[in-house]
């Protein structure tokens, strides 16, 4: 059988990508499975096309693929002229063994489509969300095959950009040119070098900057205001100037200016409540924050802006299959109106921690919520219940920051108990302590960075503070240099503080044990200090 | 170092709480007192910075239009500083601690 040219390349330039880019992976499979089934169907060469065919279903098969036809109503790419395809690819693969294979595709059209008309159908907003996420490092996951793969997990979207661009598909299923595949083949022309960001810049109307530079102006102006004044003279009004500015950044798109200054209207009304939370230091340190990022913000360039602006909220990108390991659990009540419990694993591939948070606003929903009802990820057990427990999770979603996310695409298996030791590698473990000042206890590093798994050479137990209400304990390393285990004595940490009493008395029993220790690090004054979250006494060192 | 920090941070309080119109003249004179024991102790940066803010508090008060905004600026940028280092500090105390602590059990050996 002699095939058209232009078919007979189409055909063998199509892989399995390509056609799944043309419809989806399912109707592939579909398709493979009928391609089995299929025995001879009727074929004729008309012209450029191939009509095949298949019983009562007849197929024209023409370059490009996207524009073959079929006699069932489908709208889309059916699963009958993907056989029809698959069929044609396996008759040539059989009579041409010895042909050259087919190249990559250097998708010159994708590269050649005007960035003009991506950049007017995004228009300014889009255009500067795309900018602002290229330069956080926050833009899709791009893979190339035969078809560009975009992901694009906060709209979300994933769009196969493919040649002819008209036959590109996207997870919204429009037919048309969306405003996704716009975005997706802007991003890859970003990464691609094809459009320059600096001269995106350009398309981006002047007053958007210019209402930057006027909100960190403003801002720093009212600041100063308030500097000059004095904290004494200041009216409690204040409290809703600053909340007012705070607004002005929501608006201006300035999360992380919005956000240093709800932390100092916080230090002015604990000012003005005549709380006890209140220091000094606290309120120096916020003032300052905010008026040097609106200093920053005023003379920056966009690129600057848009990494200096920061983010409302942190994206969940795909990470594929982890293999954790529950190491503990704690309940957490904060005051920022929001409690419940932070679940934290051990990551074995990556040899990393991954938190999952389940809290709820306090605000309106108060003691309606049941912890121990959790299950997330179609888990066939609540979380508190796989402590210590390995599981599996496919289709995982995380932030750049290990904060998984109970999305309904990840699956999760549960793979039994198991010993830490077996599962969490020796050099993972800190006896160490200079490393550990060193590599987990950065002031400002999120809580994550913090973590660690603390085994000390001996553990020094200590008298229960009756005046501050704090447990404490010391555990010291080969060298002796100490960290303090210390846990303040509320309601919620009750029961933490009795295990750790039974552990101390356990200590005192026997002076050689060396329990492993999980939480968090932090310094206070001249010492290194852990709140402890899992506490592993029989952890037996691995061969 | 603690101690001067302490100080530091003491007097930009006091003149926060105060307000640059009516702290200015005291906090002033302190300033440029704590910017010569900073330079005396090494920090010269401080001194740099606590000198730019007693010249700021100083010239404001013999002028019509006020540039406070410059001021603000340096009081903001003096309190970053302090802030970076209370955190070297604290890291050094840490070692510093451990580091006597290790000599104290070496002598009760000895």
């Amino acid at each position: 059988m002699q095939l058209p040219g232009p078919l007979e390349a189409a055909l063998a330039s199509a892989d399995e990508n390509y056609l799944i880019g043309l419809c989806n992976k399912g109707t592939v499979n579909r398709a493979k499975k009928d391609l089995e089934a299929l025995t001879a169907p009727e074929i004729q060469v008309e012209g450029e096309e191939v009509t095949v065919g298949m019983g009562e279903v007849v197929c024209r098969i023409k370059a490009p693929l996207g524009e073959s036809l079929c006699s069932c109503p489908s709208g889309g790419i059916c699963r009958h002229r993907i056989t029809a395809i698959l069929w044609l690819q396996r008759q040539m693969a059989s009579q041409a063994d010895a042909k050259e294979l087919p190249k990559e595709p250097d998708f010159q059209q994708l590269r050649d489509y005007p960035t003009e008309k991506l950049v007017k159908q995004l228009g300014s907003k889009g255009l500067s969300d795309l900018l602002a996420r290229h330069w956080n490092g926050l833009g899709p996951s791009i893979s190339q095959t035969s078809v560009i793969t975009v992901e694009m997990p906060w709209l979300p979207a994933t769009v196969r950009l493919l040649e002819p661009l008209e036959h590109s598909t996207c997870t919204c299923r429009s037919k048309d040119f969306c405003i996704h595949k716009a975005q997706a083949l802007l991003y890859w022309q970003l990464v691609q070098g094809t459009a320059n960001p600096t001269m995106l810049e350009g398309a981006l109307p002047k007053e958007e900057m210019e209402q930057v530079q006027d909100v960190c102006q403003e801002v720093r102006r009212s600041l100063t205001a308030q500097m000059v004044t004095g904290l004494s003279r200041l009216p409690p009004s204040v409290c809703e100037t600053v909340q007012r500015m705070a607004a002005l950044c929501h608006t201006a798109r300035l999360p992380e200016l919005e956000r240093a200054l709800r932390a100092l209207h916080g230090e002015y009304a604990a000012y003005f409540g005549r709380s006890a939370s209140y220091r000094n230091a606290q309120f120096l340190l916020r003032l300052a924050r905010a008026y040097r990022l609106a200093q920053a913000l005023e003379t920056a360039d966009r690129e600057t802006t848009g990494r200096l602006a920061g983010t409302f909220r942190e994206d969940y990108q795909p990470v594929g299959r982890l293999e954790l390991y529950l190491l503990g659990l704690r309940d957490f009540s904060g005051r920022s109106g929001y409690e419940g419990t932070i679940f934290y694993f051990w990551e074995e591939r990556k040899s990393r921690f991954y938190t999952f948070s389940l809290l709820h606003p306090t605000f309106y929903e108060k003691n309606t919520w049941r912890r121990e009802d959790a299950a997330p990820w179609g888990l066939p057990c609540t979380l508190r219940a796989a402590k210590n427990c390995s599981l599996a999770l496919t289709g995982a979603r995380a932030t750049r920051f290990g904060s998984l996310s109970s999305t309904q695409e990840c699956r999760g298996a549960l793979l039994g108990s198991r010993d830490p030791a077996s599962i969490v590698p020796k050099e993972a473990l800190y006896t160490d302590f200079a490393r550990l000042l060193e590599e987990r206890s950065s002031p400002h590093a999120p809580e994550v960075s913090r973590l660690a798994l603390v085994r000390p050479a001996r553990c020094q137990t200590q008298e229960y503070d009756h005046v501050r209400q704090v447990f404490s304990l010391r555990l010291l390393d080969e060298e002796n240099r100490d960290v303090w285990l210390e846990v303040m004595y509320r309601k919620e940490t009750a029961k933490r503080i009795d295990l750790l009493e039974d552990l101390s008395r356990q200590l005192q029993r026997q002076p050689m044990a060396r329990p492993v220790f999980f939480g968090v690090l932090y310094r206070e004054d001249d010492r290194l200090k852990l709140y402890p979250i899992e506490v592993f006494t029989d952890w037996e060192d691995s061969p | 170092m603690t101690q001067l920090l302490n100080e530091i941070e003491q007097a930009l309080t006091e003149l926060l709480q105060s307000g640059l119109d009516t702290g200015a003249p005291s906090a002033s004179r302190q300033l440029g007192t704590l910017a010569a024991q900073c330079e005396e102790m090494g920090l010269h940066t401080g001194a740099a910075l606590l000198l730019e803010v007693e010249e700021g508090l100083s010239t404001r008060a013999h002028m019509i239009e006020k540039k406070d905004l410059t001021l603000s600026a340096v009081i903001c940028r003096t309190i970053r500083y302090l802030e970076l280092c209370r955190e070297k500090l604290q890291e050094e105390s840490i070692i510093q601690r451990w580091q006597n602590l290790y000599e104290k059990e070496e002598e009760d050996c000895l």
